[in-house]
């Protein structure tokens, strides 16, 4: 049976609003009164409700009135006469994600209600056409509207941003929206991982050097600071950083110049700088291993990026997100998962955040079959740091310091002590050919007799 | 260990004794051969940082970033003792013995010590003092009469010069053993000296010389009877040579003849095992090379499931992971080598690290990291560190120099190109070096 859309708009929206909802494939009915409007929903909680923020009975209190309906209600679309940064923020705020433009236009409604549309069941995901490039940042939660008013603010200024939140919570993103949106658009946004290079590289890649200035130095180098020249420089995990190194960036912040490694004379650098860290940085600073000046002097704005646990409202728009894009990325034809999929990952605690999300939709998308993600198809907690083979060695009764050859003499001995020393029982048990397991018994001086 | 007591124990700096990276231990103590040993064994022992696990690093992490707790250096201690003292009493036991064959002036018995000494340098992977051995164990052929008995010998020195990639001494030594084999009609020596004459061809990209080799060897192949490894062995490397020449339905039709002689000539147990790995690789590599990428992961499954030795599991997981890259799907890449790296590194097979980090930086540019170059870097080291041949540098400054160019440094990437393309020059590697030089051209 196809869904409802019930509406709260005034009579001019009505007929683009039909033609979207025809266009949907979607049942479509009108209100231009509050009282109606609100009974119709009573009796079909699962309908899509689109509200006009400028309506007379409609606007932000009965948006916010209707967006606390209980979970499982259907989703709800606000449009509002013109546009602005607040009005935005009001959407997102109200869990609406994008705020329609009035007059509405048929095709853009219905893009809308596509995309925001459930099917009994399961959720669908949009067109393929409708789906975004990465990256993007996702998400209209509360959590997520007040990352987006920090960027919206953090990109109208010159200095510098300090991002901080766990690992996985999207911060190089941020750093790109924050460029994105400011004055240095035009110019190169530059990111460097400052704890994954060796010490003896980051500060060459940093600053650039000369040719022949170390081993390896095979021709002059730009480094990252001059690639950055104009734009925004991010300076991901710069709580790894040396105290020397952090020395430097601090000259380099505070002079607009940088040396090349084997230069002689400093180089001007027009940057903007976003750090990044995954630790408490402050906690750092009273332990004496970041340096309080550079601290302060990156801090000037902060943004705290929430993790996914503490905004699992998003789960759903970030879970159609990714399955989109890996469909796209892969050529899989798939239209959307089931609910039950939804629940699973609402139940797990996602330690690696919206990276740890975007890996298991990744593979969801390459495993799952007829264009549906099933729960079969999604594997939650895989990522986990895994034991090495010593550890798991040692999980299993052997001490991290035996060899194989060890462990594998032990293992016949006890294999031959069970089947009383006979050597094609033992053979088949451990899945090698006779004269393979007497070639190791020899090999490996057990006395065969000895269990 | 030494003795502490509880109270000790419970010190807080004590009990929460930090864990140290693999790269700091490294820069740590000077670079001499006798901590070599206990290096490797620390880094077998380092597991990855679990908090770095979801931060933008862990993706980039190679050995150096990996955890070693100073207490278990400890204990790993005893374990490299023994196992060196086991190495130590074996060579001393090759001197002796050839101390006493010279004092009894028997250059036969003196020859058979020094080789056992060679044979016990390269299993511990030190190709550079198994070279010397060798060296001094020919040297007591020459004062043979029969040149024969120094075959054994002279195949092992090859086989060792071609793991060290000194392939020019590995090619004369194979032609002395084919030479003197054929003038004494010994059909298993011959053969294996023009297969391995022929694979040494093979590592230069010496096409046509590796065909002329190959053709050679096979009428001494089939003196050998059916149930010889050398006849399948010998078609498989002929599918190579077709395969790389391009010629990839004849590359199919030798792995199918391959696949029957080894079927004749194996039991059961080794078809379901090694065997299988070998030619479930090798047919992997075919069905890459007809584009056929599904088919190729099938194959390599397939090969990876049957292998057996470490060396081969490592291998197979890179062209794996080779595959899974080609198609896009980088996460699973990315950890198969991954699988790879932690499999290197604990069964000490650390030769193989330079691939698997070649791949893995590799993946690392196709998911986006302007970090990718760590893995290069590390694989340089790693050769540099461990003395793999010149042929590894040359391969990883290729890849290095090419993902260079392609993050905007051209300079630097034509700088790797030209390094790569010098080495490749002097050892006669034809077709590395005319892809290398297209990649400069570019």
């Amino acid at each position: 049976m196809p869904r409802t859309v019930i509406g709260l708009i005034s009579q001019e929206g009505e007929g683009e609003a039909a033609a979207a909802a025809e266009e949907a494939g979607v049942r479509w009915h009108a209100f231009r009164r509050a009282s109606p409007f609100l009974q119709a929903l009573a009796e079909e909680p699962e309908a899509i409700v689109l509200v006009s923020l400028g309506h007379p009975e409609g606007g932000p209190e009965l948006a916010a009135k209707v967006a606390e309906r209980p979970e499982g209600s259907g989703p709800l679309l606000v449009s509002a006469p013109g546009a602005s940064l607040e009005l935005a923020l009001t959407a997102r705020k109200l869990g609406a994600g994008l705020l329609l433009r009035e007059p509405l236009v048929a095709s853009e409604l219905a893009r809308e209600i596509r995309r925001r549309s459930r099917i009994e069941g399961g959720i669908r995901l949009p067109d393929p056409e409708e789906l975004a490039d990465e990256p993007e940042l996702v998400g209209s939660g509360p959590a997520m509207a007040r990352v987006v008013r920090s960027i919206a603010e953090a990109a109208g200024a010159s200095s510098p941003v300090l991002l901080s939140g766990e690992s996985g919570t999207g911060k190089e993103l941020v750093a790109r929206a924050i460029h994105g949106a400011g004055d240095r658009r035009t110019g190169p946004f530059v990111a460097i991982n400052c704890a994954a290079i060796p010490e003896h590289l980051l500060e060459s890649e940093l600053f650039g050097h000369e040719r022949g200035a170390f081993t390896g130095a095979v021709a002059r180098k730009e480094g990252r600071f001059q690639r950055a020249h104009g734009g925004t420089l991010l300076l991901d995990e710069v709580g790894d950083m040396s105290l020397i190194l952090q020395a430097k960036i601090l000259r380099a912040l505070e002079e607009g110049q940088v040396e090349r490694v084997g230069g002689t004379s400093p180089v001007r650098v027009d940057v903007r700088v976003v750090a990044a860290t995954n630790r408490e940085l402050e906690e750092e600073v009273a332990a004496d291993e970041f340096r309080e000046d550079l601290y302060y002097r990156l801090a000037v704005n902060r943004i705290a990026l929430p993790p996914l646990r503490e905004r699992l409202e998003d789960l759903e728009e970030l879970v159609i997100h990714f399955a989109g894009y890996f469909s796209r990325v892969y050529g899989r034809r798939v239209e959307g998962l089931d609910r039950e999929v939804l629940r699973m990952l609402r139940a797990h605690s996602w330690p690696g955040n919206v990276r740890e999300l975007r890996n298991v939709l990744d593979r969801a998308v390459q495993r799952c079959q007829g264009g549906w993600i099933r729960p079969q198809d999604v594997t939650v907690g895989a990522d986990a740091p895994r034991v090495s083979s010593r550890e798991r060695t040692a999980a299993e009764g052997y001490p991290p310091t035996t060899s194989l050859e060890e462990v594998e003499r032990d293992h016949i001995i006890r294999v031959l002590a069970y089947t009383d020393g006979v050597m094609a029982d033992a053979a088949e048990i451990l899945g090698i050919h006779r004269n393979t397991l007497t070639r190791r018994v020899r090999a490996l001086g057990i006395d065969s007799e000895s269990p | 260990m030494p003795y502490r007591s509880a109270t000790w124990i419970l010190e807080p700096d004590i009990a929460e004794m930090k864990h140290l990276s693999v790269e700091e231990i490294r820069r740590l103590l000077p670079e001499v051969e006798a901590l070599r040993p206990l290096l490797d064994e620390v880094a077998a022992a380092a597991r990855p940082d679990a908090e770095r696990r979801w931060a933008g690093s862990g993706e980039l992490g190679t050995v150096g970033e990996r955890l070693v707790d100073p207490e278990e250096v400890d204990e790993l201690i005893p374990g490299v003792l023994e196992r060196m003292r086991e190495h130590l009493a074996t060579l001393y036991d090759s001197a002796a013995r050839a101390i006493h064959a010279l004092a009894d002036d028997d250059p036969r018995a003196a020859l058979d010590a020094l080789l056992a000494g060679a044979e016990a340098e390269w299993a511990m992977g030190h190709l550079r003092q198994a070279e010397a051995f060798i060296e001094a164990a020919l040297g007591q052929a020459t004062r043979l009469p029969d040149r024969r008995v120094a075959l054994p010998a002279l195949i092992t020195g090859a086989r060792i010069a071609r793991a060290a990639g000194r392939w020019e001494t590995a090619e004369a030594r194979y032609l002395k053993v084919l030479a003197l084999a054929r003038d004494a009609e010994d059909a298993q020596h011959a053969a294996t000296a023009a297969v391995g004459a022929g694979n040494v061809a093979v590592d230069r990209g010496l096409w046509e010389l590796a065909r002329m080799r190959y053709d050679e060897a096979e009428p001494w192949v089939r003196r050998l009877g059916p149930e010889a490894p050398e006849g399948w062995h010998l078609e498989l490397n002929r599918s190579i040579v077709a395969r790389e020449e391009g010629r990839l339905l004849e590359a199919g039709e030798h792995w199918e003849r391959a696949k029957e002689r080894a079927e004749e000539a194996s039991t059961g147990e080794e078809v379901e095992g090694e065997v299988r790995a070998i030619l479930s690789n090798a047919r992997g590599q075919i069905l890459q090379a007809r584009g056929l990428d599904p088919d190729a992961e099938v194959a390599f499954r397939h090969a990876l499931e049957a292998a057996r030795r470490p060396d081969a599991q490592v291998t197979i997981g890179v062209n794996l992971a080779e595959v899974l890259l080609e198609k896009g799907r980088t996460l699973e890449a990315g950890q198969m080598a991954r699988d790879a790296e932690e499999l290197a590194l604990t069964a000490h097979v650390t030769p193989r690290l330079p691939e698997v980090y070649r791949v893995l930086g590799r993946v690392a540019a196709a998911r986006g990291h302007a970090d990718a170059f760590v893995f290069f870097e590390r694989a340089l080291e790693v050769i540099r560190e461990q003395g793999l041949p010149d042929f590894e540098r040359a391969r990883t400054l290729e890849v290095y120099g090419r993902y260079d160019q392609q993050r905007g440094e051209p300079d630097t990437g034509r700088a790797r190109l030209q390094e790569a393309a010098r080495i490749l020059g002097r050892l006669g590697c034809r077709t590395a070096l005319d892809r290398v030089q297209a990649l400069m051209n570019e």
